[in-house]
């Protein structure tokens, strides 16, 4: 296992190491900020469902892109669409409850299966046409972060201050609807622009961190931060704090086990992330006691 | 069905008070699926300064009703006016309705100091961009006092007690200066000592900021002390004067079930006792199970 030195070292030598840190950094930070919000409104499964939903798009754009690999604009950008069509409808079902047949969950249930399926139909259909690349699974899956170019630390800093000014800006706004929907709708909060702008956040922060810790693990670092966060603290905004802080922490640390043990970056900050809530969860329990 | 029964213009509690009205539904039916209407031809009048009861089975469509006062339903035939006007269309002075909705699970979880929650009320005269200030954080901590939480500003809002968050509720209510004050069975959930702590509270606060109640609950005994005006609905509403004795036939036809031996025995009792005036806030509710 390479020494916290020597990664420093590799760090200040490489600017691919570089944009890793600086990504993971931006990513953690948009992921971690929204969190509190995702446990409070009980959205786990929404985030779970763009994650499947972000696969999906990256399966279209492969496709009809010839020649395109998952870094291109084109393809981000399709993804991005992608997801943000969902993400309409997920919002419309999820608001007021739909009346239809089927239930809220079974049909985020569907529509995010359905995304994953087509996206791993049309990757493979992609690379059977042009078998000069061979799909890498284990990237999209578990995250690519050490292929990071530089307008991605751009698009990741613009999209993470996005985040960040949006929630200064309407903390009380959102705040309010994550109490109770209907009351901040009663008491004169335009409920409905901050139901749609919430889920626009939460698809552009899931695409962007998709990159670095996969598919499969992005939903639950729009969990676990906001879970120990608000394990540890008595006000919405020192949580948010707190989880800003964890989901930075959690990518960094995540990112240095992944180049010392040579494991995927996303399987490192879960588990890194696992550890602060199991940690805060104890804390919070010896308090209580 | 409605068209069987064509909705009739005059409100089934003619009051002869000359005070405005607060609340006013004409001939309002509602339904959530075209099959199954929730209310039928559903006609009152709530006057200023008035404490309307309401209670009624589950399903019986009392939340619908609530729903519909606030704006956030629009009835498929008749109007609904609160204060002169469609609830639908209020916008921003729908803050002069305090709402106090049922408890939830997930309000309880939120990270808050009781001071926290009282100024969300605030939040709507505030507008988009500004913070709280002093005179929010007085209004607020004003509020807290007077549903009975002074000193408890900065306890954490998950930490009170089942009367107490009621209490919390209320405050964030009463903090955006409602005239009109609708509460979803604030009582549930409470003991016997805590419903009728919460009902002598309403009552003073009622006092204090001249409001207009209007209030859904299980609780027949305590409505029917403090309510000024009862109203039984299941579907269709059936009125009651404060003066009127619930008698277990109205109480067995509004909640659709045999009501328990012991309310019918406790009545007999009690008319021994009082005379055939036996006060109606001594009626023990009955105890549906369907």
């Amino acid at each position: 296992m390479a020494e916290p030195a020597t990664y420093l070292e590799a760090v200040r030598e490489t600017p691919l190491l570089q944009r890793a840190v600086a990504v993971g950094a931006l990513s953690g930070l948009a992921c971690a900020l929204l969190s509190p919000f995702v446990v409070l409104r009980r959205m786990a499964f929404v985030g779970d469902g763009m994650a499947h939903a972000a696969f999906g798009g990256l399966g279209v754009g492969l496709f009809l892109f010839a020649g395109s690999t998952s870094e291109d604009p084109s393809v981000q950008g399709l993804t991005i669409a992608f997801c943000l069509v969902l993400a309409v409808l997920v919002a419309r079902v999820s608001r007021r409850g739909g009346s239809g047949r089927i239930s809220e969950d079974s049909a985020i249930g569907i529509a995010f299966s359905v995304s994953m399926a087509l996206g791993a139909l049309l990757i493979t259909l992609r690379f059977r046409r042009d078998p000069q690349y061979s799909p890498q699974w284990e990237q999209y899956l578990f995250g690519n972060l050490l292929t990071v170019g530089e307008s991605q630390v751009w698009i990741t800093l613009g999209l993470t201050l996005a985040v960040v000014v949006v929630l200064l800006a309407l903390f009380k706004e959102l705040s309010f609807y994550t109490y109770d929907e209907t009351l901040a709708e009663l008491g004169g909060l335009p409920a409905g622009v901050l139901h749609y702008l919430f889920m626009l956040l939460l698809v552009l922060t899931v695409t962007l961190t998709a990159r670095v810790i996969g598919v499969v693990l992005v939903s639950a670092s729009l969990v676990l931060p906001g879970l120990a966060a608000l394990a540890v603290s008595k006000r919405l905004g020192p949580a948010l704090a707190w989880a800003g802080l964890l989901g930075v922490v959690s990518y960094e640390a995540g990112l240095y086990f992944s180049y010392a043990w040579r494991v995927p970056p996303g399987s490192a900050v879960i588990l890194v992330q696992f550890c602060f809530v199991a940690v805060a969860l104890t804390w919070a329990k010896l308090k209580r006691e | 069905m409605s068209a069987e029964t064509p909705p009739t213009a005059a409100p089934q509690n003619a009051t002869n008070s000359s005070a405005a009205p607060v609340i006013e539904l004409r001939g309002v039916t509602f339904a959530y699926t075209r099959a199954a209407p929730v209310l039928e031809d559903v006609n009152f009048t709530v006057r200023e300064g008035e404490f309307l009861g309401l209670i009624g089975p589950n399903g019986g469509g009392k939340t619908t009703l609530l729903k519909l006062v606030l704006g956030l339903l629009a009835p498929q035939t008749g109007t609904v006016s609160v204060l002169g006007r469609n609830p639908c269309t209020l916008g921003r002075e729908r803050r002069l309705i305090g709402y106090v909705p049922q408890e939830t699970s997930a309000r309880r979880q939120f990270p808050a100091t009781v001071s926290d929650v009282a100024l969300m009320g605030t939040y709507g005269a505030l507008g988009l961009f500004r913070s709280p200030g002093k005179a929010e954080q007085e209004a607020a901590r004003e509020a807290i006092s007077r549903v009975g939480l002074g000193g408890l500003e900065e306890r954490q809002a998950h930490r009170l007690s089942g009367g107490q968050m009621q209490r919390l509720s209320i405050a964030r209510a009463l903090v955006s200066r409602p005239k009109l004050l609708l509460l979803d069975e604030p009582t549930s959930g409470l003991d016997t000592g805590g419903q009728s702590q919460l009902f002598e509270l309403l009552e003073r606060l009622k006092k204090e900021y001249a409001l207009t109640v209007a209030m859904v609950s299980h609780d027949v005994t305590a409505l029917a002390h403090y309510a000024g005006q009862l109203a039984c609905l299941n579907k269709r509403l059936h009125w009651h004067d404060r003066t009127e004795l619930i008698t277990e036939e109205v109480l067995s036809r509004t909640y659709g079930c045999e009501l328990d031996a012991f309310f019918i025995e406790h009545r007999r009792h009690l008319q021994e006792f009082h005379g055939d005036h036996a006060p109606a806030g001594h009626v023990h509710g009955p105890d549906c199970k369907h």
